[in-house]
């Protein structure tokens, strides 16, 4: 009897559904490789960025993939060194996505620096104090951490668990999978919070900088705290996603009820701190180097004005929170995920202001316009192609490796 | 990165950062070995036992 | 930070721009472009995507003729020394050294050889002082022959910025050595190009922290301020001007503040 490759006991589509199902991903892949050769080999002149936007859609990406990865570590957190065991049912399906997006943020990384051939200065001639030099190391070695958490899962494919080399090494892994979880919050609070202090100790951009603690500006507890808040959302919400293109329940609802739970509170004690931080700001910090706060928000391009703040704080942070932290919000799937949708647009918005307005408000008074950027196709389809990849990494994940443990019971 | 680099200082900030990087770097490779090496032992055992 | 030899004589060099005497000219630039080797597009008009490393800005007060007033502006790279002498916003976040604060002149380097183009440092500089190198850099075949060999050209996907024209640094201290005197750099020994090529005398170079040297007495003038004042990255390019309106262009007050040489004062 041939062994089958998928998991035990549970069904997969034909092949031919399964390629077909993956062809869209693949043709943006494509476009989107094609694009990064194009800059690659001509430069960054092939988008649209400029001396006044030398961070743009790229960076944000990177900041946004990088701080819902972030479900990755705070559920092994929870899984491994708090010991939440109904966590455990997510966990695999996690530290996928986790993997998604943290080799597309290096990968975004590697497109956005004018020397690719130099990246590795970062390490070699690393300056310690650099925020960005922390972000490096730690994003290094903590995508190493994550590969580390898939090896196991992807060995216990049925038809790799025929070695018994492999099979004794999955279980081996999964053993001390504790230790592998406790460096990989260490370095996530690391970098989630570097990545926070990117723009936190930029003390000649007064939209973006923070007094804080030490060497820390406030922004990197902030960041890292969201990240840990939303990131198991995204994680829940992708999960949902799954669920839903699958056709097939693939958790209990009381594991996403718990994550809900968990990030709810999060989310409540984290936008509060975000809105004493926004208070200082506006009326402390800023006021010092002579701005208001509506300085920030007047006569913006975009028209959006003072509803960014308004959208990131209050619809997209407190409202979700509110709706999280009540029994009767997570009992209804639509009002639970509505308010998931909803703070991870808030994160998004977060990461958007910290890089592209810190940029684009005027600093000089007699430049009193804002500056203007929009994205090249180079830049568009570059950030999508996370999207395409993680389609069909997740897909493939699925198919063949054991991700959702109640999988089996939940569809007999 | 190192100290024969030129931008290499003697100090504190030097050593924790650089300490941190080895240590998770280390942890992550020792459990890494671990998981290795008791692997083979456990499928050698195994094959003495198929042997018998 | 490098630290200075106990060796060395530490000097602090700073330039003093006096705005009412400049024209707008753009002479400084041109002399820059030549100096430096900076390179140019064949579209020179979009100053966000072209390289300078000294700019100059149109400032106008904004009333209706007759009351029109126009100020120009010309804008090095500052050389902050950054909060407390050594830090300045571009040179900390750097992940790669490939800027440095010389503490021995008070000059922000920039090695473009080790630079990879994270553009950090650009996104640090609230004066835009910095430029990316978008494309190769390219000179008409016959211009080649006219580069400067004191200063290396840029390479596409590096930053450059104004250096203070340090290459001349280095010309006048391997003078000061052979002539066996390494302490003696005078005034006129170290001079930038956009300051030599200043036609109203607007710009003056020297070691702000030497009595004797012109900019220590321009910078304590009355009316002199810098650009940005108030965000702390303490630059060492200083601007003179006795219009109220220029000095509050060239920072940000809210509506109860007056500029530091205004307060208290009616102009």
């Amino acid at each position: 009897m041939t062994t089958p490759a998928f998991p035990e006991g549970v069904k997969r589509c034909g092949n031919g559904q399964f390629i077909l199902w993956l062809l869209p991903a693949f043709l943006v892949l494509l476009i989107a490789v094609y694009a990064m050769f194009r800059v690659w080999f001509y430069g960054l002149n092939q988008t649209n960025m400029n001396d006044a936007y030398g961070f743009a859609i790229w960076i944000w990406a990177d900041l946004a993939v990088i701080a819902l990865g972030g479900g990755a570590f705070f559920s092994g957190f929870l899984a491994y060194i708090i010991g939440v065991k109904n966590v455990k049912n997510i966990i695999n399906f996690a530290v996928v996505l986790g993997v998604v997006c943290y080799t597309s943020a290096l990968l975004i990384l590697g497109l956005d620096v004018g020397q690719p051939l130099r990246g590795w200065f970062i390490f070699w001639h690393a300056n310690i104090h650099s925020m960005l030099t922390e972000v490096a190391f730690c994003l290094t070695i903590y995508l190493g951490v994550l590969i580390v958490e898939f090896i196991p899962v992807i060995l216990e494919n049925p038809k790799i668990q025929k070695n018994r080399f492999f099979h004794h090494m999955a279980h081996n892994m999964h053993e001390i999978m504790a230790v592998f979880a406790a460096t990989g919050v260490f370095l996530s609070f690391f970098h989630q919070g570097s990545l926070g202090g990117v723009p936190g100790v930029l003390y000649g951009r007064p939209f973006a900088f923070r007094e804080g603690l030490f060497i820390w500006p406030w922004t990197f507890f902030l960041f890292t705290w969201s990240a840990a808040a939303v990131g198991p959302l995204f994680t829940a919400t992708m999960c949902r996603l799954a669920e839903f293109i699958t056709g097939k329940r693939l958790v209990k609802d009381d594991v996403y009820r718990l994550l809900a739970k968990i990030s709810g509170w999060m989310l409540l004690t984290y936008i509060i701190a975000k809105s004493i931080d926004t208070i200082y700001w506006a009326t402390v910090t800023a006021p010092a180097r002579g701005f208001t706060l509506m300085d920030f928000y007047s006569n913006n391009p975009a028209y959006y004005g003072i509803w960014i703040l308004i959208a990131e704080i209050l619809i997209c942070g407190f409202l979700p929170a509110l709706i999280l932290i009540t029994q009767k919000g997570r009992e209804n799937k639509k009002l639970l995920f509505g308010a998931a949708i909803l703070a991870i647009i808030g994160l998004c918005i977060n990461r958007w202001v910290m890089v592209l307005q810190v940029l684009a408000a005027p600093l000089k008074p007699f430049q009193e316009e804002w500056f203007v950027y929009s994205p090249a196709w180079t830049e568009v389809i570059t950030t999508i192609l996370p999207v395409a990849y993680g389609i069909i990494l997740i897909s493939l994940a699925y198919r063949f490796l054991p991700l959702f443990p109640q999988e089996r019971e939940l569809n007999p | 990165m190192f100290p024969f680099l030129y931008e290499w200082s003697w100090y504190l900030g030097q050593y924790l950062f650089m300490g941190a990087a080895g240590f998770a770097i280390s942890v992550v490779g020792a459990g890494l070995t671990y998981c290795i090496v008791m692997s083979i032992i456990h499928t050698m055992q195994e094959d003495e036992h198929a042997d018998h | 930070m490098q630290k200075i030899p106990s060796h060395t004589k530490a000097r602090h060099y700073g330039m003093v721009i006096d705005l009412d005497k400049c024209t707008g000219c753009a002479t400084c630039m041109v002399a820059c472009y030549s100096e430096n080797n900076v390179s140019f597009r064949d579209d020179e008009s979009v100053k966000l995507l072209s390289i300078n490393w000294i700019q100059v800005y149109k400032l106008t007060n904004g009333k209706p003729f007759p009351d029109t007033e126009v100020c120009y502006l010309p804008q090095p790279c500052m050389q902050c020394d950054g909060k407390d002498f050594g830090h300045p916003p571009c040179v900390s976040v750097c992940p790669a050294v490939a800027t440095d604060f010389d503490s021995p002149t008070g000059i922000v380097s920039q090695i473009t050889t080790r630079c990879f183009g994270c553009r950090y440092c650009m996104a640090a500089c609230p004066y835009h002082s910095r430029k990316f190198n978008w494309w190769d850099p390219v000179w008409p075949a016959d211009m080649q022959n006219y580069l400067s060999p004191d200063v290396s050209p840029r390479m596409r996907g590096v930053i450059e910025k104004c250096t203070f024209c340090y290459h001349r640094f280095q010309q006048a201290r391997q003078k000061a050595y052979a002539e066996g005197n390494p302490e003696d750099i005078g005034e006129d020994d170290y001079q930038t190009a956009c300051t030599q090529a200043c036609p109203s005398g607007a710009i003056t170079f020297g070691d702000l922290d030497d009595p004797a040297h012109e900019v220590y007495k321009l910078k304590n003038n009355r009316y002199a301020f810098r650009l940005l004042e108030r965000l702390g990255t303490n630059p060492s390019v200083y601007y003179l001007s006795t219009r109220k309106w220029v000095h509050r262009a060239c920072d940000n007050y809210l509506e109860n503040e007056e500029p530091a040489a205004f307060a208290n004062k009616q102009a």
